[in-house]
């Protein structure tokens, strides 16, 4: 019995990874393990976060494998700095933004008409089940400068604090509440047409 | 935001079946496949000094060898009459008057008729052997 509510205890202590726990596990059960839990307890949420920046699933799936690359390498030297969380969803959100870049980049297209092609693979997308409304939404978003889309999604579908958000893009909450209201004002504008 | 709350904020993207489950497997795969590259690249680094070493000493060798044969072919232009090959030197400069004089002179015909004339191969741009028969 005891073992079992051990075992309970420590399933719940891995539900909530902080900081502190993961430092301990790095100390404790070395690099691999502590990565292992990382892995476990946020590919979910930053899948998630970079599918609804990039919108195809093969492409998010190469992003997120990157991001966990990169912190892979950065473990070592993170415990001196920001949170767990905000060090990771950064590193997501700068590799979503830096595949996107490199993408028009590669073929030579303007920001317009990747986001036509996107919209367009999205239309034939069999990993999208979302009716004529969401598909609306989804184009309205994609009219929207990167990074009002980037603040609209991180606040709109994830549900993510201004403060949180500031930390991730490393911009002040007033700058973001900002964005978060044009980038609605533009979609209500859209939907409305 | 009127028109935005009609729309359900269900997530209508889908994810292939069990691809979470195998995620981590994944990923393990390719943190190898990148640590093996790395130590790849580590190995090669690790040669690097012994391949500059060896890169240094092949092109001290070059440099000896072309500045070797430029001293010996300058040194040839300059003395034009070898002494590893006399027979050839005296053949060298031979042109179709020159070799007239030759077979005329009954002492040097014995001479020059000796010589295998196909170990000179510019010989035959030098002289007219029509004419030298015409000659004899």
């Amino acid at each position: 019995l005891i073992s079992e509510i051990t075992q309970k205890i420590k399933k719940n202590i891995a539900n909530h990874l902080n900081d502190d726990l993961l430092i301990t596990l790095i100390n404790d059960e070395g690099k691999d393990a502590a990565f292992a839990k990382i892995v476990a307890f946020y590919k979910i949420p930053l899948y998630w976060h970079i599918r609804k920046i990039i919108f195809d699933h093969d492409d998010t799936d190469d992003v997120l494998q990157n991001a966990f690359i990169k912190a892979w390498k950065g473990l070592d030297g993170f415990r001196a700095e920001s949170k767990l969380f905000t060090w990771l969803y950064r590193i997501a959100t700068n590799e979503a933004i830096s595949f996107l870049h490199a993408k028009r980049k590669k073929l030579l297209i303007s920001v317009e008409e990747l986001n036509n092609a996107i919209l367009s693979e999205l239309e034939s997308d069999c990993y999208f089940d979302g009716d004529e409304q969401q598909l609306r939404l989804q184009k309205a978003i994609l009219q929207l400068p990167e990074k009002q889309r980037i603040v609209f999604t991180m606040k709109y579908f994830n549900d993510l604090k201004f403060s949180q958000m500031a930390e991730i893009l490393d911009t002040s909450e007033g700058a973001l509440k900002a964005s978060y209201h044009h980038a609605v004002k533009k979609i209500e504008e859209y939907l409305t047409k | 935001m009127g028109a935005l709350n009609n729309i359900p904020k269900s997530n209508p993207f889908k994810v292939p079946e069990g691809y979470f489950e195998e995620f981590d497997a994944n990923l393990s795969e390719r943190i190898y496949q990148e640590c093996n590259e790395k130590k790849r690249k580590w190995k090669i680094s690790g040669l690097k000094p012994y391949i500059a070493i060896a890169a240094s000493f092949l092109l001290i060798f070059s440099v000896w060898a072309l500045v070797l044969n430029r001293f010996e072919k300058t040194e040839k232009q300059e003395n034009p009459v070898s002494v590893d090959n006399p027979e050839f030197s005296y053949f060298e400069n031979l042109n179709t008057n020159a070799v007239i004089d030759l077979v005329t002179t009954e002492e040097l015909f014995f001479e020059a008729s000796g010589t295998d004339w196909e170990l000179v191969p510019e010989l035959t741009d030098q002289i007219d052997l029509s004419i030298i028969m015409e000659a004899i």
